[in-house]
């Protein structure tokens, strides 16, 4: 026998497909979804500014000048001259602001005698490294003629490839 | 007789047809709705990382109906018509990246030269897309800014780029230089030739070099300074008018053969007077000191291997005196001595691009 119980069941089901179909609408519209890819944009272009940084310091400002300012640096462990020149390249802007980069260089290098790779501070920013900061990591090979602490004479003598290696982060 | 239980099968039936229908059109729209969300400031990091490496790091390209100049110069700044040229990039070589062109950043940002914004998008974004943009470069030292595009608004996507901008080489000679090398000739005469070569084989094959610190007579601009010419003055003929360039004249020296005029250069101003900035022509007096500048290109018609000598002629008004004069030793070599020529330096620079 027909009655009419059958009717508000498809109302309501209607309704609350209609319901469940604008919420939807509304979430998905209306969230910003901040996905892994975000955040890897300005890891990114920390990294391309860090290695830039390397690179044009690692490069002799004309062909009479032997040594580039990063293998003179590693080569003094000159840390102030660092701490001056990677600032000013890595903060440097086309506006009138300067950036605001902090940074910890090191420099690792091999003992081929006992094949023991040491690292060693080169400089920092102002404001220290604490491990909290959300870092990237740049590096460049240098061509150095050096004999590092705790390296025989014979075994780090002439030229030999060290490693800078600097993390950045924003503050 | 009828059943109630069919009733609700078919209202089951039809809710459910709705909500499908319903679900399957609100599916298609998801990309949609996605779009309106961070895909566009991810979009225009990645648009404008892209430009940054095109532009540091790629030496550009001209298209393939481009003017092929003499010396195999087919780089995209020398090709007069700018429909020629097919993707921009300011760095010197494939090999040097970071480390840009000066007459290609001078081309790249010559607002006579390229319009913001269609030439710009089809050869550094290479995309249909309306981007707009704004690409400055800033000298660190003199903090001179050069910029194409628009203020950015507040939302766009960025990268920034630490450079090389490689300043060309240049040569001063000077009254001690001039003294030291024995120019000043005790020879009185009415006409003096003072010379200077550059060496082409010397310049680009003498050996491996790097092509940031090489000097291309080519495709460099080439800047010859002569000052202090009061000081060389015989003080005896003070009084006397001052001596006049009567003429500039270039040959060229291929090896053994003999020396042939340079068939064609594209400009006669190369010539300037006492640190003026507008160029002069021969005949023309001469009072303290007078520059030669040669644009990017002027000596593309020289034949390979060949030295390219640039005579100057003074004229001392028909009265027999000493003046600037190296017949009698060397011409002035224009090489890879820094005695002779400061050489080509790398001034520190930052590239920032912003798309929106």
């Amino acid at each position: 026998m027909v009655n009419e119980g059958g009717q508000l069941y498809t109302i309501e089901g209607v309704a609350a497909a209609l319901l469940l179909l604008i919420t939807a609408y509304f979430i998905v519209n209306s969230t910003s979804v901040y996905t892994p890819g975000d955040t890897h944009i300005s890891d990114m272009q920390l990294e391309v500014l860090g290695a830039d940084a390397l690179a044009v310091m690692d490069t002799a400002p004309d062909s009479t000048v032997k040594k580039s300012p990063l293998r003179q640096i590693v080569e003094q462990e000159d840390s102030v001259l660092f701490n001056s020149i990677f600032l000013q390249t890595i903060n440097a802007r086309a506006g009138q602001r300067q950036d605001d980069i902090q940074y910890m260089a090191n420099v690792t290098y091999v003992d081929p005698v006992d094949n023991t790779a040491t690292s060693m501070h080169l400089a920092n920013s102002s404001r220290p490294f604490t491990g909290t900061e959300h870092a990237v990591r740049v590096s460049r090979w240098v061509l150095v003629e050096k004999t590092f602490p705790g390296c025989a004479y014979t075994s780090c003598s002439g030229m030999h490839a060290a490693l800078v290696e600097v993390l950045l982060w924003r503050d | 007789m009828t059943e109630e239980n069919g009733v609700m099968s078919i209202d089951f039936l039809a809710g459910f047809t709705i909500f499908m229908l319903s679900f399957i059109w609100i599916a298609t729209m998801v990309p949609g709705l996605f779009i309106g969300l961070n895909a566009h400031g991810i979009d225009y990091d990645a648009v404008a990382y892209r430009t940054g490496v095109i532009l540091v790091e790629d030496p550009g390209a001209a298209g393939s109906l481009g003017v092929l100049r003499p010396r195999g110069i087919f780089s995209w700044e020398f090709q007069p018509d700018t429909r020629d040229v097919a993707r921009f990039g300011l760095a010197i070589s494939k090999d040097t990246p970071n480390i840009l062109n000066d007459y290609k950043t001078d081309r790249f940002f010559c607002a006579t030269a390229f319009a913001y914004p269609e030439d710009y998008r089809n050869r550094a974004f290479f995309t249909d897309h309306p981007y707009l943009f704004n690409i400055s470069l800033k000298e660190t030292d003199t903090n001179m800014v050069r910029s194409v595009g628009d203020l950015p608004p507040d939302n766009y996507g960025y990268i920034r780029r630490d450079v090389k901008l490689r300043q060309p080489s240049n040569a001063t000679i000077d009254h001690l230089k001039i003294k030291a090398f024995g120019y000043t000739t005790t020879e009185n005469v009415t006409f003096h030739r003072f010379s200077i070569v550059m060496n082409t084989t010397e310049l680009l094959n003498d050996k491996l070099r790097n092509p940031a610190y090489q000097i291309n007579p080519f495709t460099d601009r080439i800047i010859i300074n002569i000052t202090g010419l009061e000081q060389i003055r015989d003080p005896a003929f003070s009084a006397s008018p001052y001596p006049n360039i009567s003429a500039v004249d270039f040959y060229q020296h291929p090896h053994g053969q003999p020396s042939l005029t340079i068939p064609w250069y594209p400009s006669e101003d190369f010539l300037y007077e006492d640190g003026n900035t507008t160029p002069v022509r021969p005949p023309v007096d001469v009072h303290d000191g007078v520059s030669l500048i040669f644009g990017p290109g002027f000596f593309s018609t020289v034949l390979p291997n060949s030295d390219i000598y640039i005579n100057l002629t003074f004229g001392m008004n028909g009265q027999e005196q000493p003046y600037l004069n190296n017949t009698q030793t060397l011409p002035f070599a224009y090489n890879y001595d820094p005695v002779n020529v400061t050489q080509p330096q790398l001034k520190d620079a930052v590239l920032e691009v912003a798309v929106w």
